[in-house]
């Protein structure tokens, strides 16, 4: 629970400790968003919170660039780029590697992460685990707790690989993490899009939010984008090893994105109302 | 949380680098470099600009009317500046779109009286500190535009432009095996290695790359016409946008892809490509709808549909004071404006809408004018 603590998004962190579940030791969290929204600052919020924790953080960014993060993380207080240097936060970032899967020439290499892309394979993301897993060897080797944050799954989807394919991908990097108590060695954060027309990435979010023990659900307003209300976050909090807990406990909250916070309120109590 | 980002406050004074680039301005929000887009209300919709490294969906008109102005514009403000320029069309020959630029004017286009600022308002005085929305540019960003008058040719000849329609088109490969999608793919990719703009080469860059991506989507780009969607294989599609999207962010490059909407019946695949775009709008035009002989919009031309402004290098998106935008199509020029209803001046509430309510309800039933008014049965 301590690692989830940080002085960053503070309302973010205490949200998620009233749910009574930590997003640490093998377990699943989910993070979705939707076309409209972002999820930037809860990932920026994830990786604070494991850096300060003194876990290591491995990124595969497929939605955004790195050079994103770290601006944001410059506003919010926190040098990535300094992080990356001492090896803190290793990055695999996807959107670079996709660029640069097609040369001038159409050539593709076979042993490219991304070599799905030119040419049919049976596993298309087996490349792409293999980086992530030597990305995180030296970690698992010493036996240190280390979190890897997936962002943005469907962008996969939008690629052309099917979604059986994905969520095998994701159960592989949940077995890096160490699903099971006696060889836990991490947490798993995935960032998925959902979108109600969309029904191969609505089955993909459903499938996960099964399995997460942590689901932050980020949704844009019906009305639209409002000065004072960018949107609606609920966290829904379910700890499968915890015998008394039937049900999952839900917790509703209208957000504001500032330019260094993310401001959490109860529903109907915005600044416009008050 | 000690130690991180803490950062000695000695540090050695390096001399910034300077980033010249024609026609770029830097954001005053996350210092992200702006382009203009060809149209000053449009640059203050987005926050400014569009952003180096940004993709702006525009889903265009029934009639592809607007959207390709948008696209001109966006296109002239690139041989203005001397941008590198690439424009990749099926529908239309990409040619003929760039003879047709509008010419630049060192006089804002009709210019209407202004009020003075300083002008006290008696009646609407609560509008007195709104703040009014540039439809023009003054401060040197971005160039003003005649319609009636196209670019001079000589002008056109000289910008260092790529054209793309489809008739080198080489067989696609793997997820992108629609041979379109694969080869404007390698021609971006090419033009992107070739004048050293990938963001991996450290070479300053001088210039940017201004993309123009006409109807994509259309029939046309289907490998066999209305199957992309019926059996959901668009993947060709959205493979494109994410591998683009990839390929502008990581290069000096901006953008513009308008896309047929209407025409696609699965709206998922409308989604997607939202996800992957920075920025999205719609145009809805009134041509042949009932909205166009709506007295509440005579004034206009069409709505304008803000679908999404994305958070770029910062947590908080542009934010704008109002969601309902039309865009008016002057004699010389095209602005996007808030939406206002007109005046009211009847005594009887509402009575011009009423009265083109009934004529358009009488002509229904009654298929002519010289009909009775009240039928007998």
């Amino acid at each position: 629970m301590a690692c989830i603590s940080n002085r960053m998004f503070e309302s973010v962190a205490s949200a998620v400790r009233g749910s009574g579940v930590d997003g640490v030791g093998g377990k699943l969290t989910l993070v979705t968003q939707t076309s409209t929204t972002s999820a930037s600052g809860l990932i920026i919020n994830f990786i604070a919170s494991s850096v300060t924790a003194d876990w290591p953080v491995c990124l595969l960014t497929l939605h955004n660039t790195w050079g994103h993060y770290c601006n944001i993380g410059n506003k919010v207080g926190l040098n990535l780029r300094n992080q990356r240097e001492q090896g803190t936060v290793k990055v695999v970032d996807g959107l670079q590697l996709v660029s640069g899967v097609i040369d001038a020439k159409g050539n593709c290499d076979d042993n490219h992460s991304f070599s799905f892309i030119c040419k049919p394979l049976q596993y298309p993301l087996k490349n792409l685990y293999d980086n992530l897993k030597q990305t995180v060897h030296p970690w698992r080797e010493s036996g240190i707790q280390f979190q890897i944050i997936l962002e943005d799954v469907e962008s996969l989807l939008h690629l052309g690989v099917r979604r059986k394919d994905i969520e095998t991908f994701i159960h592989y990097c949940w077995n890096l993490v160490g699903k099971s108590p006696p060889s836990t060695v991490g947490s798993l954060v995935v960032v998925a899009t959902i979108d109600e027309a969309d029904e191969d990435a609505n089955l993909l979010s459903h499938n996960m939010t099964h399995l997460a023990s942590l689901h932050l659900s980020l949704h844009g307003l019906s009305t639209g984008p409002s000065r004072e209300v960018h949107g609606l976050l609920r966290i829904t909090a379910l700890d499968r090893n915890c015998p008394n807990q039937c049900v999952p406990l839900i917790q509703n909250f209208q957000y504001k994105m500032e330019e260094k916070n993310m401001k959490l309120f109860a529903p109907g109590t915005s600044a416009n109302i008050l | 949380m000690a130690g991180i980002g803490a950062t000695s406050s000695f540090q050695k004074k390096v001399k910034a680098k300077v980033v010249s680039i024609p026609g770029a301005r830097p954001s005053i929000h996350n210092s992200q470099l702006l382009l203009s887009t060809g149209v000053p209300s449009l640059d203050y919709l987005l926050g400014g600009g569009l952003p180096v490294g940004s993709i702006l969906l525009l889903e265009q008109d029934r009639h592809d009317v607007y959207s390709k102005l948008f696209l001109k514009y966006y296109l002239a403000e690139g041989v203005m500046n001397k941008h590198m320029l690439c424009l990749g069309s099926l529908d239309v020959s990409p040619q003929q779109i760039m003879q047709d630029l509008p010419a630049p004017t060192d006089t804002e286009p009709e210019e209407e009286h202004k009020v003075e600022g300083d002008k006290q308002m008696t009646i609407a005085w609560r509008y007195q500190n709104q703040v009014t929305q540039p439809t023009a540019c003054y401060n040197r960003f971005g160039h003003n535009y005649d319609l009636t008058k196209s670019m001079d040719k000589e002008k056109v000849s000289q910008a260092d432009v790529s054209l793309w329609d489809g008739c080198e088109a080489t067989e696609g490969k793997g997820v992108l095996n629609n041979n379109y999608y694969w080869s404007l793919l390698q021609e971006i990719k090419r033009k992107i290695d070739t004048s050293n703009l990938s963001t991996s080469c450290n070479k300053a860059k001088t210039n940017v790359l201004r993309l123009g991506l006409h109807s994509i989507g259309s029939p046309l780009w289907g490998w066999e016409f209305g199957r992309q969607e019926r059996e959901q294989e668009w993947h060709n599609l959205t493979a494109f946008m994410t591998v683009l999207r990839a390929m502008i962010r990581n290069s000096f490059s901006v953008c513009l892809v308008t896309i047929p909407s209407h025409i696609f019946t699965d709206p998922a695949l409308l989604s997607r490509l939202h996800t992957q775009a920075d920025f999205v709008v719609r145009l809805e035009s009134f041509q042949g709808s009932e909205k166009e002989t709506n007295p509440i919009f005579k004034d206009y031309h069409g709505l304008f549909h803000v679908v999404k402004l994305a958070a770029i290098n910062s947590l908080v998106p542009p934010i704008l004071d109002t969601t309902d935008w039309v865009f008016r199509l002057k004699r010389r020029k095209l602005t996007i404006e808030r939406l206002h209803l007109p005046p009211e001046l009847s005594e009887t509430v509402s009575r011009g809408q009423e009265e083109s309510l009934q004529t358009q309800l009488g002509h229904q039933a009654c298929m002519g004018d010289k009909l009775p008014k009240h039928l007998d049965f």
